[in-house]
């Protein structure tokens, strides 16, 4: 194990010091789990390869679905959670993807994709979500179920289980313990996911303990827009708390911080809006390292245009708030949840996906990007002519 | 004076709790063993319990009082839990899987979580196969049959694999099994049932869709699809288990405040509930005078007295349908609309936050929707963008609303529209549940916890998009009251009737 760390260490310092225009590959093992046996070494050995054909040097392996996590973890272990076990999560009833168990099944995946990533002389990291759930219930922690206390809740006062909510210490603890586990993998880099959130915004915040905090500050009810600054702020707050949490045990490991943002040029900040994340804050306060804007809205009057634009004002403001941060740019295969990846490019700009995935490249080039992202690699959603166009620019 | 009288209440009851179960220090628990989910066996004097051994479910059956070394272990391999006792005693299901392969190696396979039954001294029998989960069993009183939660033969509902289980029921021998209920919609669940000890109530867990939680609902035992809510709006519930006399249930519980989850016990006719204490997984013993739960980790077992149990005043109205309805009065109506096309509402369509409103539209399918969302109508108001919709999702009917705390909540029909079938749509919103219904005229329902969101400035009716043409939606009508279309669900005095 020492020995992979190792080298692991070197393909790292390697790829660093060559200054190499990083592509990096988002990895949900779980999406391949109908065409590989994906709860064994070579079933992870084959998604990273697959995921090669891309180009990618670096590669972010997603550590959960929902809370259920993708490896075994010390921290999430009761009550059991295979399916039907915890009569609280409704199972999924798909022949094979409702019944893979990565947190118990004959191998360690992550152990096993870290090891391989090694092999191949690519960066191996880790994508975390921050949500709790992925849309469906059975992605719900056992943790999460344990401690209905620390549940999310709506302004009307319904509680929601699709987070638990961080203004609580032991909720931070439970994340922090996770967040070790994954650190002891000795990744290159973590990145924090802001695009999945599972539903949660600070909408979802008006805890009983949430609210009195706001009482105690504001000696005023809290406000009925989740929006109002002066909630988000206090929502913030906590959030931010978290991460330096994660920053301080990072830094440990000497690994990487990044996190994933949407941005929306000059548009209210989504992120702080809609996730509590003020990442310019965060890059300021030497919380995360790096930026990955996971997509940015054009103007489809001037996509080429608008897109550029974005991309130099995403690089120029994470510049500012730290002047080595790193930005990565996206190059999206797919539309997600309405935000639009090259596909909708290539529609719109009547090109073919591969012309548009070569001028993203090469305008994030031009921008002073650090390197692109692409979110989340299956089986072929990349095409290969697309794949040539990134491992080519 | 009302504390003052609280407290000389409290010492009464606390008085008669001590009298009740001798306990010299009133209901203080007792630790019984390790274990979870423990159920009393019909004479009260063995348990079956459920321990996490290892990574692995096991269930185990000893004397109340037994010792570590009495525990008789029902498996020796794989995932045994959930057991239930039959009415006799001499039985007891439970669901029991054994995946000794890989997802994908066994995904052409037969394995799967089955029901089981053991009888002591014989080797257990297994009365259900195919790749499903059943689980949760328990019996009918008189031990004709077995309800359970299932993943099984979803047929042609909505999501062909979902996240998605059903309440089934079967003969013990695993002959005449049938649908109970099903939800329906992606992220429902319905199972962990009791009937009443007269077999005439039935009460099962359910979730709605993803962005709620359990909660328990109850209904005749023969007619599943007119329930109500037994718990509080706001409330997350499961594992219902019935009180000896059937006046009460006792549950898992939790409330916003509440320090985890708690054991309540709970008046499924007034809706009013109390919490006994910390816990989960509560059993009543068969004589009433005890109950079982655990902390997730350990069994313990209490005494049971009045003050237990919600007195006959507390409590609120349930969200259970118990009001009475206004029959239908129709306020838009259109035969045939030219579609897309927006309407202007000119303050028709006021709803308030509840008053019932229903939308029906009588519609065609077509042989391939245009769009994943073809809507039908969509109210929009000042409030929301989005006040009402009637849509079909990848050819699924649902109808949404806002509700109070401005969520979409929506209740989606049990199938697909057929290609060519022409079919009435009828959603309903009260001020505390939705209904939806197809041609049979028996809604479906959901609670909105919270209550809806005030409906009072219409600006628009949007017909129709992203159709164009006649040929879709054949009629269309908006209106308050309970559609005379649509059979009316039962109030919960009426379920207990």
């Amino acid at each position: 194990m020492k020995m992979h760390f190792s080298l692991a260490a070197l393909v790292a310092a390697s790829c660093a010091a060559s200054g190499a225009f990083e592509k990096i590959a988002y990895i949900d093992s779980f999406d391949y789990s109908a065409a590989y046996e994906t709860e064994t070494v070579e079933g992870s050995r084959k998604i990273v390869d697959n995921v090669l054909k891309t180009g990618a040097n670096i590669i972010l392996w997603r550590n959960q679905s929902g809370s259920i996590p993708c490896y075994p973890s010390p921290e999430e272990v009761l009550p059991l959670k295979e399916p039907p076990l915890d009569i609280r999560r409704i199972p999924l009833n798909e022949p094979i993807r409702g019944w893979v168990r990565y947190d118990d099944c004959w191998t360690d995946p992550i152990r096993d994709a870290a090891d391989w990533a090694a092999e191949r002389k690519v960066v191996f990291g880790i994508h975390v979500t921050t949500e709790e759930n992925h849309w469906e219930s059975w992605t719900l922690g056992p943790w999460n179920l344990e401690h209905p206390q620390f549940w999310c809740c709506t302004r009307g006062g319904t509680p929601w289980p699709g987070r638990v909510s961080l203004f609580h210490p032991e909720v931070r603890d439970h994340k922090l313990r996770l967040m070790e586990e994954l650190l002891a993998y000795r990744p290159k880099m973590i990145c924090l996911d802001m695009l999945r959130s599972g539903g949660w915004t600070p909408a979802k915040e008006y805890t009983i303990a949430v609210t009195a905090e706001w009482r105690r500050r504001y000696a005023c009810e809290p406000p009925v827009d989740a929006a109002d600054p002066r909630w988000i702020e206090l929502v913030e707050e906590y959030t931010r708390a978290y991460y330096r949490g994660i920053r301080e045990r990072a830094r440990k490991t000497g690994t990487e911080m990044v996190m994933t943002v949407e941005h929306w040029g000059a548009a209210k900040d989504y992120n702080l809006v809609n996730r509590a994340v003020d990442w310019r804050r965060l890059l300021r306060e030497d919380i995360v390292d790096s930026i990955a804007i996971a997509c940015v809205k054009p103007d489809w009057n001037d996509p080429w245009g608008s897109t550029e634009r974005l991309y130099r004002l995403a690089v120029s403001e994470a510049k500012a708030a730290r002047a080595t941060a790193k930005v990565y740019l996206p190059i999206m295969g797919y539309n997600f949840t309405g935000r639009p990846g090259y596909p909708e490019y290539a529609k719109r700009c009547k090109m073919t996906q591969a012309e548009v995935v070569t001028r993203l490249m090469k305008m994030s080039r031009a921008v002073g990007a650090d390197g692109i992202t692409m979110e989340v690699v299956d089986l072929s959603n990349y095409s290969p002519e697309v794949c040539a166009a990134i491992r080519d620019n | 004076m009302h504390i003052a009288l609280a407290a000389i209440l409290c010492m009464a009851a606390s008085a008669s709790c001590k009298a009740s179960c001798g306990c010299d220090d009133g209901c203080r628990p007792r630790r019984l063993c390790e274990g979870t989910a423990g159920t009393y066996s019909p004479d009260g004097r063995r348990i079956a319990f459920t321990r996490a051994v290892q990574g692995k479910s096991r269930i185990g059956v000893m004397e109340i009082g037994g010792c570590e070394k009495s525990v008789e272990w029902i498996e020796k391999e794989g995932n045994a839990a959930h057991p239930a006792w039959s009415p006799d005693g001499q039985t007891l299901a439970y669901t029991y899987g054994n995946e000794t392969n890989t997802a994908w190696a066994a995904r052409n396979g037969q394995t799967g979580y089955h029901l089981r039954l053991w009888r002591k001294g014989e080797t257990p029998r297994e009365i259900t196969s195919g790749r499903y989960r059943d689980y949760a069993p328990s019996f009918s009183p008189d031990g004709s049959r077995i309800y359970f939660a299932t993943t099984r033969d979803l047929g042609d509902r909505p999501v062909g694999y979902a996240t998605l289980s059903a309440l089934w029921s079967m003969r013990p021998d695993g002959s005449d099994m049938r649908l109970e209920f099903c939800k329906g919609s992606l992220n429902s669940g319905s199972g962990q049932s009791a009937l009443s000890r007269d077999g005439r109530i039935l009460v099962w867990a359910q979730v709605d869709d993803f962005q709620s939680f359990w909660y328990i609902r109850c209904a005749r035992a023969d007619t599943p699809k007119l329930s109500g809510s037994a718990t509080p709006p706001r409330m997350a519930a499961y594992s219902p288990r019935w009180t000896k006399d059937g006046r009460f249930l006792v549950c898992t519980g939790f409330l916003a405040g509440d320090p985890g989850w708690c054991v309540y016990s709970l008046n499924p006719r007034s809706g009013a509930v109390k919490r006994i204490c910390e816990g989960r997984n509560p059993d009543i013993s068969p004589d009433g005078t005890r109950m079982i739960y655990d902390d997730g980790a350990h069994l313990y077992e209490r005494s049971l007295s009045a003050c237990d149990f919600p007195s006959a005043a507390a409590g609120d109205a349930t969200a259970g349908p118990s009001q009475a309805f206004p029959p239908e009065k129709v306020l838009f109506s259109v035969e045939k609309p030219k579609y897309p096309a927006n309407v202007p509402l000119d303050g028709r369509f006021a709803f308030g936050s509840d008053k019932t409103f229903f939308v029906r539209a009588r519609i065609r399918a077509r042989e391939k929707q245009p769009a994943r969302f073809a809507e039908i109508a969509m109210g929009r108001y000042s409030e929301h963008s989005v006040g009402f919709e009637l849509l079909l999702d990848s050819g699924v009917p649902e109808f949404g609303v806002r509700s109070g705390d401005g969520t979409y909540a929506k209740c989606t029909f049990d199938r697909r529209v057929k290609e060519g079938e022409e079919i009435t749509l009828t959603g309903i919103r009260t001020a505390d549940s939705l209904y939806f219904s197809g041609p049979d005229g028996i809604p479906a329902s959901r609670r909105l916890a919270g209550g809806t969101l005030a409906i009072d400035h219409p600006k628009h009716l949007t017909i129709g998009e992203p159709f164009a043409g006649t040929d879709d939606i054949l009629s269309l009508e908006i209106g308050t009251g309970w559609p005379k279309n649509v059979k009316h669900p039962f109030s919960i005095a009426e379920v207990f009737e």
